[in-house]
């Protein structure tokens, strides 16, 4: 696996992407996110908990509170100390969209269902990718602020308890319908999949940063 | 049919918290937990004050929203009217706590359950009165089935100043002077009907629509491939 720390370039047929900061990250993120909707939505779906029994929905919820020690500690502290400068330009980034990124976005659809289209030269992240990435920084603290709050729900003014539940609840929902839409293209969609390798190894294939992300790759320092 | 109805005249309650006890009592309940409380009420300003004492317990609601939230079914409504737990099946998350607008669940450490008042069901299945009733010194508790004619609720009923909790079987009545202020509103179910009716639901509609476009999406690819069209980067 490639270590390299020195940002982004272009080695052979290959782009490095993400450095291993913010592939912990990355990670840290995601298994700890699915634990805690899997752990959590055994309380959501009807008939699930009473089909678990007493001691496994038990043991979810303690589960529940370990993991989510590491959904809100591992993410944004590994970011900070091993990527600061690109984490900062991600954030920024993902809030800002240019009349490429509205294109985009009205031609999606289309790539998504395999459709031809000619969607418009992107920068680092995409348009789709942007609106995941603001989804996932507004429903991480959603569900850090609230989650740690429900901990203490017995002690909460009661309508206060009652809105964090339900907030809590239907924001864990609505991210599981992004997570699921995030996993499909990043591992399997023909189109997005070749930069699975991106989160692993942090390269990807040099034609697919060229077709993806054009206004990036451009600007990449050559070796 | 039983129909139960439960009633308290405030305007005799003497505070004595016997009630309170006779129930720890019967429940088998720490002094740190009690199913009917006791309060003083004070309204009014010096000096022109008025009081009385108020008691806060489970109403045993029409629909209650402890029994909509519970995510096992441990918390259940019988048709007889009493709400009831049971508590191999309550996995301690608390939310019928949350939801009660009554503030009549208390969560016992040691057992780790949301624990409630039963009205004594046991004992009304037997043609006895819940330990409450019987043992309230100035007789200001009366329980009774409002589908037997005979039974002491329907004159109690009729005593001057009674009011009905909304939803609830429960009647109280206030001594003069005091209005329903001084009793829970049962307000603050909104939300909880929300979250469970409207929010959760659309929570995993959203998620099985998202899957539904996946699998679409994959099944278009798959389709594609078969006629040998490629993946045909679009936008390369």
């Amino acid at each position: 696996m490639a270590t390299t720390k020195s940002g982004p370039h272009i080695q052979g047929e290959k782009v490095f992407r993400f450095v291993l900061a913010e592939r912990i990250a990355h990670w840290s993120h995601a298994i700890s996110f699915l634990v805690l909707l899997f752990t959590g939505m055994a309380l959501v779906v009807r008939g699930a908990a009473a089909l678990l029994g007493t001691s496994v929905m038990q043991g979810f919820g303690l589960t529940h509170r370990i993991v989510a020690v590491v959904f809100t500690l591992v993410a944004v502290p590994a970011l900070m100390l091993g990527a600061r400068k690109s984490a900062g330009e991600w954030v920024r980034g993902s809030f800002r969209f240019d009349r490429d990124d509205l294109r985009f976005l009205a031609g999606f659809p289309k790539d998504f269902f395999g459709l031809k289209v000619t969607l418009p030269d992107q920068g680092r992240f995409n348009a789709g990718e942007k609106i995941n990435s603001i989804f996932q920084i507004l429903g991480w603290f959603v569900m850090v602020v609230t989650g740690w709050m429900l901990v203490w729900k017995d002690a909460l003014p009661r309508g206060l308890a009652r809105w964090t539940l339900a907030t809590h609840s239907f924001t864990a929902l609505f991210l599981g319908a992004v997570v699921l839409g995030h996993i499909y293209l990043a591992s399997i969609h023909p189109h997005a999949r070749p930069g699975f390798t991106g989160m692993t190894s942090g390269w990807v294939p040099a034609w697919w940063a060229r077709g993806h992300y054009r206004k990036w790759f451009e600007k990449l320092p050559e070796r | 049919m039983t129909h139960y109805a439960y009633f308290i005249d405030l305007s005799v309650c003497a505070g004595c918290e016997s009630c309170t006890v006779a129930c720890q009592n019967k429940n088998g309940l720490r002094p740190e937990l009690a199913y009917t409380k006791v309060h003083r009420y004070e309204t009014g300003t010096f000096p022109d004050l008025k009081s009385s004492f108020v008691v806060n317990q489970c109403l045993h609601c029409d629909e209650p929203p402890c029994a909509e939230v519970c995510p096992t079914g441990a918390t259940y409504k019988t048709v007889e009217g009493p709400v009831l737990v049971d508590y191999e099946q309550c996995i301690g998350c608390k939310y019928c706590i949350v939801a009660c607008p009554y503030d009549a669940r208390v969560f016992d450490e040691e057992q780790r359950t949301a624990r409630k008042c039963t009205e004594c069901a046991d004992r009304l299945v037997a043609g006895r009165k819940p330990a409450c009733v019987e043992t309230c010194l100035t007789g200001a508790r009366v329980i009774g089935d409002l589908d037997d004619p005979k039974s002491p609720i329907h004159e109690a009923l009729k005593r001057p100043g009674t009011v009905q909790m909304a939803g609830t079987g429960f009647y109280f009545r206030l001594p003069e002077g005091i209005t329903k202020d001084a009793l829970a509103d049962g307000g603050g179910t909104g939300v909880v009907r929300a979250w469970q009716s409207v929010l959760q639901p659309a929570g995993q509609l959203i998620m099985g629509g998202a899957a539904a476009a996946l699998l679409a999406s994959a099944a278009a690819f798959a389709v594609k491939s078969v006629k040998g069209g490629g993946t045909g980067h679009g936008h390369d």
